[in-house]
């Protein structure tokens, strides 16, 4: 084979540089799942305080984020695109979590052997070390102020009354995952038109 | 100043443009579709078929032959061999250079290792 001249060896060298990084670059939307979970809770909340059917607040409106959420996976399976191990880290530290987190929220409540104020700490915590496992994986300093959000919710969920703890969480919700999903869903959307 | 050998051959399979764009892809992902290839290669399906056919009989990539929602998916993976043929070519490339490389980014470019 003849040897290639100097531009097409920088040539190649560029095409292998840039292809590696398209495979790197991560092109999955999360923007849609933190306004799903900051969004569920907050409607459930609402619920459970000033509509009917109370009872039934928490169970219908985390059933039916269980669902979106799953069925939007599914979808985005389908569709195929590449998997790192990034993707794949960030992946599990989240569904270890929401699973974690259920089972706290579900078993605290139903079995009323957690003291009320420990499971919102605990609730919030959980959240706040998803966030900033997730953003030290990605090296995505915005995702960490979720994660001090969360942080901060649950220091001072230690010190709140009793009283204010739901405003508390409502809150956290609307700061680390009602407005951190928004601006990423913006951005992502802003990306995808640029 | 130290001689610095013979000139490296390039392997003739990594050398093709498309082939390389493929393994260079592959190499930043731990595996793909043939969709996601097609669209970051531009590549018409049969000419990325039969690329991928060239480097899978050379086992430079395996492929899972699925079905997704009942259509045919087929996922590609770098193999160890097509790792270290990959940076093996990309270290071929940079003798051939040599010291006109100094200052350039690619000076650093590393194929990364399998995770």
């Amino acid at each position: 084979m003849q040897p290639p001249d100097e531009k097409e060896i920088l040539d190649r060298l560029k095409l292998i540089e840039s292809m590696m990084a398209e495979g790197r670059r991560g092109t999955q939307r999360w923007g849609w799942s933190f306004l799903l979970w900051g969004m569920g809770p907050l409607i459930a909340m609402r619920w459970a305080g000033k509509w009917p059917h109370a009872a039934w607040a928490w169970p219908v409106t985390m059933g039916v984020c269980i669902v979106i959420n799953g069925l939007v996976i599914k979808a985005r399976e389908r569709r195929g695109g590449p998997k790192t191990g990034t993707m794949r880290s960030v992946s599990a530290i989240w569904t270890c979590t929401g699973v974690t987190v259920l089972l706290v929220a579900i078993g605290g409540v139903w079995s009323a052997a957690a003291d009320f104020r420990y499971l919102y700490v605990s609730l919030f915590a959980l959240a706040a070390a998803a966030h900033g496992a997730s953003s030290l994986i990605l090296r995505w300093w915005p995702q960490f102020l979720a994660a001090l959000v969360w942080w901060v919710a649950s220091a001072m969920a230690y010190a709140a009354p009793a009283a204010r703890l739901g405003e508390l969480a409502a809150w956290a919700l609307v700061l680390g995952n009602v407005v951190f999903g928004g601006w990423l869903t913006y951005r992502e959307w802003r990306r995808r038109d640029g | 100043m130290a001689d610095p050998g013979p000139l490296p051959e390039l392997d003739p399979i990594v050398h093709g443009q498309l082939r390389l764009a493929i393994l260079s892809l592959l190499a930043g992902t731990e595996e793909a579709d043939f969709r996601w290839l097609r669209e970051k290669t531009r590549a018409t399906d049969g000419n990325l078929g039969a690329n991928l056919a060239k480097l899978e009989q050379a086992k430079y990539v395996g492929v899972t032959k699925q079905f997704v929602a009942k259509k045919p998916n087929s996922v590609y993976r770098l193999t160890p061999a097509g790792r270290a043929a990959l940076a093996s070519y990309v270290e071929g490339l940079r003798r051939l250079l040599g010291d006109s490389l100094y200052g350039s980014p690619e000076r650093d470019l590393k194929v990364p290792p399998a995770r």
